[in-house]
């Protein structure tokens, strides 16, 4: 579906990555692990076509990104940022309805089939509630559920998400995996990036931890995320453990005790 | 709810057209309502409208010319900022945000300052007006900046800057008893001088301008969005920005050229409008146009009446404007944030 090929990908004159490979499959979750500045945003936007490669390829399809209008890209790769501000008062509807952009003409309004796809986003994520309500004024939560269900309503068949757990509480966390869980039920690619590795055990099917900008290891959680990988990756002590409920793994991080911490 | 909508959705038209009417009338020389009918409707129908001579002079030649170019200035410098606004992102931008009102009032005083005719004065501010924005703009695009929109802005504040110097040496240069009065009355904006021929004139333009503005009014809205984020929805936004940001500035620039440095209209009025209907530049356009439109025949109406010399426009409307910026500001109107 989505493919790096010996990408090298940055900035010029500030690359941040070398030779990367990653591969996500159809109806697959991979899940990009790796502490802040590892090179993640920076390669999401690559893959999205909106920052040029230094060097190597990216494959939509089998074709290549920088051959492609990013109204192409659009109509295949639905791209999720992390909740922000609106600077004006649209209504979450009218946020979902601008997902359509890649289908409605250049100087069309949306049409009703645009209005029905906006709606039935809003519908999956269920907060078909909030759709008079400006942007404006709902929670962060619900503003990351926005953007999916703008996502969604692009009709792509891969969602590339930044972050997209960030700054939610307990409950908008587990509803977001829940999301990215159905999608890949129902045939789509997800390729995500979070904080906490505890979500890639709970729907992702691969895993990529990330450091300095590439890729260190690959594969499912089950068999990638240890003690030793996540000690490499973030330098703290990691306790893997199995929970009872359904048998899938979660990381408790190891507190140093007194006096071992760094410092006086 | 919905019979508020519809009422919201009419107001700026019944505003408008009250104070077209009302200016129609009102003047250093009154006419009755009834009259201002008779001469409208001889002119439909060819028949002898049967007032004097004087009375239908002041009408076409005088009050109809400068109405309708206040409602077209108005407009234009509203439908820019709405556009601006969007485009930048901010709700406090005003069409001069690019360089617009300081080209044109370089190109004007140098008309000026030159003692060239009326036309070739109009023909400079329109010229330089267009010219400061494709400076600015193509230092925005030649900049390799993080934010395309930041850079732009911060290129319109400095050649904004640079144009405003020039502005300052010629008035110190200009002869003080003719031409710097002249240039001084340019910069605070008037309709005093308007004739027929300079709103035919600037027809063209305003037409050229409105026209994608109108065509890509949805898509308008996603120019409002992350640059990054417009572009991962399938939006060009480089293309979108440079035809939208020539649309509003040839508006712009065609009213200025006729009307002066006419400030205010074109942040406040888009705030009103989007208070009314809405972000959605669908509905946002005309109602900015509406309101813009009526608001400056407004202002106009006052400046021609309120004392017994004209009021320049650019004090009104800043005497006017600011206060209810802070009106606005201290209420957090719908639309602000």
């Amino acid at each position: 579906m989505l493919e790096a090929r010996a990408l090298d990908y940055g900035y010029r004159g500030r690359p941040i990555g070398r030779d990367l490979n990653l591969s996500i499959a159809n109806a697959e979750a991979v899940c990009v692990l790796g502490p802040n500045g590892a090179g993640k945003t920076s390669l999401f936007k690559t893959l999205l076509g909106l920052l040029p490669p230094l060097g190597g390829e990216v494959l939509l399809d089998g074709r290549d990104v920088s051959a492609l209008s990013q109204r192409e890209i659009a109509r295949k790769l639905a791209y999720v940022p992390q909740a922000h501000a609106s600077f004006f008062p649209f209504t979450a509807a009218d946020i979902v309805l601008m997902g359509r952009a890649a289908r409605v003409g250049l100087t069309d309004a949306p049409r009703e089939v645009d209005r029905a796809a906006a709606h039935a986003a809003l519908t999956k994520l269920r907060i078909a509630h909030l759709a008079s309500v400006p942007y404006t004024r709902i929670s962060g939560g619900e503003r990351q559920l926005v953007l999916i269900a703008r996502a969604l309503a692009q009709d792509p068949r891969c969602l590339i998400m930044d972050e997209p757990t960030a700054n939610l509480d307990l409950a908008n966390q587990t509803r977001v995996l829940e999301v990215i869980a159905d999608l890949t039920a129902e045939g789509l690619s997800v390729l995500f990036s979070t904080h906490d590795p505890d979500h890639a055990f709970a729907c992702a099917a691969c895993v990529a931890l990330m450091r300095e900008g590439a890729i260190v290891a690959v594969g499912a959680p089950d068999d990638v995320i240890n003690a030793a990988a996540l000690r490499s990756l973030y330098d703290i002590d990691v306790d893997v453990l199995q929970i009872s409920v359904d048998g899938r793994k979660m990381c408790a991080p190891v507190l140093r005790k007194r006096g071992r911490r760094d410092g006086p | 709810m919905s019979s508020l909508r519809v009422t919201k959705a009419w107001t700026p038209s019944a505003i408008l057209v009250a104070l077209v009417l009302l200016s129609f009338t009102l003047g250093k020389y009154a006419i009755a309502p009834a009259d201002i009918a008779r001469a409208f409707w001889s002119a439909l129908t060819g028949a002898p409208s049967g007032l004097p001579r004087a009375v239908e002079t002041v009408i076409w030649e005088i009050r109809v010319p400068r109405v309708l170019a206040a409602l077209i200035i108005g407009a234009a410098l509203s439908a820019a900022g709405a556009t601006y606004q969007g485009l930048f992102r901010n709700p406090l931008v005003s069409p001069d945000i690019l360089g617009v009102t300081a080209g044109a009032s370089l190109g004007a005083v140098l008309g000026i300052y030159f003692a060239l005719p009326v036309l070739a004065i109009q023909v400079l501010a329109f010229a330089g007006g267009l010219a400061a924005v494709t400076l600015v703009y193509a230092i925005g695009a030649t900049v390799r900046a993080h934010d395309p929109v930041l850079a732009l802005v911060l290129a319109g504040i400095a050649i904004g800057a640079l144009l405003g110097a020039f502005v300052s040496l010629i008035k110190t240069l200009a002869d003080p008893y003719n031409q710097l009065p002249a240039i001084t009355y340019w910069l605070l904006g008037s309709l005093s001088a308007i004739t027929r021929g300079d709103v035919i004139s600037v027809l063209p333009a305003m037409a050229l301008g409105l026209a994608p503005l109108f065509l890509l009014r949805w898509r308008m809205n996603l120019m409002s969005l992350d640059d990054e984020e417009a572009r991962a929805l399938g939006v060009n936004t480089k293309a979108l920005r440079a035809v939208l940001i020539a649309a509003a500035t040839l508006m712009s620039a065609a009213a200025v050229s006729i009307s002066g440095v006419i400030g205010w209209i074109g942040l406040l009025t888009p705030h009103v409008a989007r208070a009314l209907v809405g972000p959605d530049f669908g509905r946002l356009l005309p109602a900015s146009i509406l309101l813009g439109g009526g608001g400056l025949v407004g202002v106009d109406l006052i400046a021609r009446n309120a004392a017994s010399i004209e009021i320049p426009l650019g004090v009104l409307t800043a005497g006017l404007g600011a206060p209810f910026f802070l009106y606005l500001l201290a209420h957090a109107a719908r639309g602000w944030r």
